[in-house]
């Protein structure tokens, strides 16, 4: 308790110090300008992006000439092959044609006759450059000028992005991550540009060496979770790092608990959003997937496209999937429950309608409920499975086969099929699929309750699964924060989401260094 | 190691507890009976309602077989009809137009016996079925039955905890398994039909609403009078009619339609109706008002042991009809205000009438003048309560009424 507390202070006062230490924006880096000496600039530049290893710079001799030079760029969002056709080649080897004709080598000399691109600007200062380096631009300086050159190298035609498919959201982007690592990180530093994103890298697998990086903002995501991270990363002993998902329940808590402790992600926005946050994400070469971290339930919850409507529309739909989330573990249960032993409480009329649908099935409604439920299971399975050109067939057999064919020959009541159909459909309105998937886990249990124990059955299972679930804890947050440690400050965007003008805040729980995401109303803007 | 193995050990002693000791109240929604209507009736029947017996009894002596039970004490006094779904003749929407109900839809139990359980409980070796009393919509009591008190009888429907507070009580002159053998036209049971004939309270007040078990078992534990409604029947048709009049416990006599309107009006609980009244001398025509709004205040007035009460009804309402109205003063304010005269003397005079026959007839106190007493001049009902039954049939009333014709519906 007081350790917990100790560091709650200490929290605080680090929260205090930060407070006008790291600015997300360039501006803070206006006041400084380039020096004469080229080393000295570039490790100064690599500074001011705290040197992720993904920024790259070569230091060179201008063709047949004495005269420093280098250049710096972001490795993810050049295209390098433009770099090294029209910035190093004429500088390096060509250059010499030029110096031939007497034309005297210098800074103005570079930039008017030695380099083959199109848009060429000096800068001086740290911000425009960090900010033009950030955005894809390559940055070359020249011994003995205070002033550099910015080349325009940016990658602007659609590199081959995936369309999120496990993940589709209506109005969100339509972009998903691919296989490559490096394109990845190009998909995430083109929504960020922000000096302080920081890339660490990691080899995990002993023969396969995958390169896993560790992506964060220096500045929000709380130390604590990302010092944590790293070690859990630098512990992870594995023979091949293939998916991101087996990396992640190698770095948690609860590798065993059927709600996802980590969560997987396709879609380079939602990470980029998550990050600006304060969580702290991970991404695997040769997985199209990036796992995010710390989770919560009500994180998994949220969609993309929970952004890009108002937000009374967005915060019904919110709740929609709550009611989603709920009756797809426990409808069966709960029709169960009340057909069995409180029929009291069903109006008259429906009663019967229900008693006499029922009169002639030869099974209980647990058995009944079962046999759908595994009918239901298996068509999922076989639906993935299959060819999406065979796909047709398991719905027709699944639909009316199954559905008509089993109600017209007395198996199952017809209240069941229907029963069974909402329950199916309210699975698919989670929009985490590994949080779908342990809400159909949760239904046969529940089933088993209720028709043991009828409404005090499922009113046992709920005890323990909320009992379950509040223990849950992962990277030191816990699973059903901001519910349950109650903070009201981030329940604005947890089962309802607030107006943006009301979310000027981080999330509290997930203790971010920078609590604030916009200062005033002018400078307010939100990415989906 | 051991920690762990003591630990799942209790876990699984426990989920043993838990299911093991699950399952013993359960029964699928399609096992049981769901008891819809409930009459009761006494036997051996009345010779003179006897004659009104359905013709549909094929062999009287067979089925009186199946009726009769064993008793451990007594004689028989009391026939208990239960109604039950048949739901296997519960048409499925199996298809457009294809109507697969065939036979009847409900079937009416009858057993004999002294004692409402028990008989409930024989019932068990005629049904296959567990019967279930939570969907019970309505009680209907014959007159017989009725007339000899309702303590002696509700006593299982108050202890019995399927019983709902909500089931309607009603009164029916003759034999009250007859109103369950009706076959309605527009539902499949006719206690399903007959419950919601008191959904209508906003359309008609000349039912009685506050039929409800709960207030009944109030009313007979406080030593209030109260009035139940009166049903009778046709082969196919139900029809709420007037009132029962209880006066001690017991049935006291039937009030007709009108006085239920009267006794709503005076106890509050007139939700909607329609009064209708000649038009003001010189015309010919009528006109008919639609009540909506109608508050009535009763104040005790006592002089010494004297005491006489004053009812103050304000009523709100609309011009709903006129029927051979030929005059062109319809809107007139001098108009309305006479047919408003109208309707004030319409309702004093119904309200008056009511009071003294429900004096006079019954000695029934229907409009609860004890309670406000009670309320309102706690000393007086201290010194004289205890004599109520005998100052009540000679107590004054005035009746004053407040008519207000608000829309005129042109």
């Amino acid at each position: 308790m007081v350790k917990l507390l100790k560091r709650r202070l200490e929290k605080k006062d680090r929260k205090k110090d930060k407070k006008f230490g790291i600015k997300g924006d360039t501006d803070h880096l206006k006041p400084f300008r380039l020096s004469e000496i080229v080393e000295d600039n570039i490790t100064r530049l690599k500074n001011s992006m705290n040197n992720t290893f993904d920024i790259k710079s070569r230091e060179f001799q201008i063709g047949g000439t004495k005269y420093q030079a280098a250049i710096l760029y972001i490795a993810d969002l050049v295209n390098e092959e433009m770099i090294m056709s029209h910035l190093l080649k004429p500088l390096i080897l060509q250059s010499t044609a030029v110096i031939d004709s007497d034309t005297e080598v210098n800074f103005q000399s570079v930039k008017d006759s030695m380099l083959s691109i199109g848009s060429v600007q000096e800068a001086e200062t740290f911000d425009e450059i960090v900010l033009a380096v950030m955005s894809g631009d390559t940055f070359l300086c020249i011994q003995g000028y205070a002033k550099g050159l910015i080349v325009n190298t940016r990658e602007l035609n659609g590199k081959p992005f995936a369309v999120p498919t496990v993940e589709p959201s209506v109005k969100g982007p339509q972009e998903a991550f691919v296989e490559t690592l490096k394109i990845n990180l190009g998909l995430i530093r083109k929504r960020i540009r922000d000096p302080n994103l920081m890339l660490e890298e990691y080899k995990i697998g002993r023969r396969s060496k995958s390169e896993s990086v560790l992506v964060y903002i220096k500045g929000i995501a709380d130390p604590d979770i990302v010092e944590d991270l790293r070690k859990r990363l630098s512990s992870v002993d594995l023979d091949m790092g293939q998916s991101a998902f087996q990396i992640g329940t190698l770095v948690t808590d609860r590798p065993d608990s059927i709600f996802p402790q980590v969560q997987i992600t396709e879609r380079p926005d939602k990470l980029v959003v998550s990050l600006s946050e304060g969580r702290v994400a991970v991404l695997t070469d040769g997985s199209p997937n990036a796992i995010l971290v710390p989770v919560t339930l009500p994180i998994l919850m949220q969609s993309p496209d929970d952004y890009c409507e108002s937000w009374l529309v967005s915060s019904l739909i919110r709740i929609s999937r709550y009611v989603g989330l709920f009756l797809s573990s426990l409808f069966p249960a709960i029709y169960i429950a009340i057909t069995s032993y409180n029929p009291g409480m069903l109006p008259t009329r429906l009663v019967l309608s229900i008693a006499s649908t029922r009169t002639g099935v030869p099974f209980s409604a647990f058995i009944e409920a079962l046999l759908m439920e595994a009918v239901l299971e298996l068509l999922q399975e076989a639906s993935i499975r299959l060819p999406k050109a065979v796909g047709q067939t398991v719905s027709i057999v699944g639909g009316l086969v199954i559905g008509q064919s089993a109600v017209q020959a007395g198996i199952v009541s017809p209240i069941m099929v229907i029963v069974i159909s909402v329950t199916a459909v309210t699975s698919f309105a989670i929009p985490d699929y590994s949080l779908g998937l342990a809400s159909r886990i949760l239904r046969v249990p529940f089933m088993i309750l209720a028709t043991t124990l009828g409404s005090f059955g499922i009113a046992i299972g709920m005890l323990l699964l909320l009992t379950y679930l509040s223990s849950l804890k992962n990277f030191g947050i816990r699973y059903l924060s901001p519910i349950t440690p109650y903070r009201f400050q981030d329940w604005k965007d947890t089962v309802i989401r607030a107006p943006f003008k009301d979310l000027k805040k981080r999330p509290e729980f997930l203790n971010p260094e920078d609590t604030e995401r916009s200062h005033s109303r002018k400078k307010e803007k939100e990415i989906s | 190691m051991r920690h762990s193995l003591k630990r799942s050990s209790l876990l699984l002693f426990l989920i043993g507890a838990l299911l093991l000791t699950g399952c013993w109240d359960q029964k699928d929604i399609d096992t049981r009976g769901y008891v819809l209507g409930l009459a009761i009736d006494s036997y051996p029947p009345d010779p003179q309602s006897s004659e009104s017996t359905g013709p549909n009894q094929a062999s009287p002596q067979e089925e009186e077989k199946l009726e009769k039970m064993q008793l451990h004490t007594g004689e028989p006094g009391y026939a208990m009809t239960i109604q039950l779904p048949i739901l296997a003749n519960a048409d499925m929407p199996e298809g457009p137009g294809i109507q697969s109900a065939e036979g009847s839809q409900s079937w009416e139990i009858t057993q004999i016996g002294n004692s409402f359980f028990s008989i409930n409980r024989e019932m068990a070796s005629r049904t296959g079925l567990s019967l279930y009393y939570e969907h019970l919509q309505v009680l209907i009591l014959s007159e017989e039955v009725a007339r000899k008190g309702l303590i002696n009888i509700l006593d299982m429907f108050m202890r019995e905890p399927e019983m709902r507070r909500g089931i309607k009580v009603l009164i029916c002159p003759g034999e009250a398994k007859s109103i369950l053998d009706v076959v309605p036209r527009i539902d499949k049971y006719s206690s399903v039909y007959l419950s919601g004939i008191f959904d209508n309270s906003s359309r008609n007040s000349r039912m009685v609403y506050h039929t409800n078990m709960g207030d009944v078992i109030c009313a007979l534990h406080d030593g209030h009078d109260f009035v139940l409604a009166k049903v009778i029947s046709t082969k196919d048709e139900n029809k709420a009619s007037g009132g029962a009049v209880f006066h001690n416990g017991r049935m006291a006599g039937w009030a007709t339609e009108m006085e239920v309107e009267a006794i709503n009006l005076i106890r509050n609980t007139y939700e909607g109706g329609v009064i209708t009244v000649d038009t003001p001398k010189g015309e010919e025509g009528r006109v008919a008002m639609e009540i909506t709004n109608e508050k009535a205040e009763i104040t005790p007035i006592v002089n010494g042991d004297q005491v006489s009460f004053r009812i103050d009804i304000k009523v709100e309402g609309d011009y709903s009809e006129d029927i051979n109205l030929h005059t062109h003063e319809k809107l007139s304010e001098p108009f309305l205000k006479s047919l408003e005269a109208e309707y004030e003397k319409e309702i004093q005079d119904l309200c008056t009438e009511t009071i003294e026959s429900m004096q006079e007839k019954f000695k029934a106190d229907v409009f609860q003048f004890d309670r406000i007493l009670q309320a309102g001049e706690p000393a007086y009902w201290e010194r004289m309560g205890s004599d109520w039954n005998s100052i009540y049939p000679d107590v004054g009333v005035t009746v004053h009424a407040d008519v207000h014709i608000i829309l005129t519906g042109i």
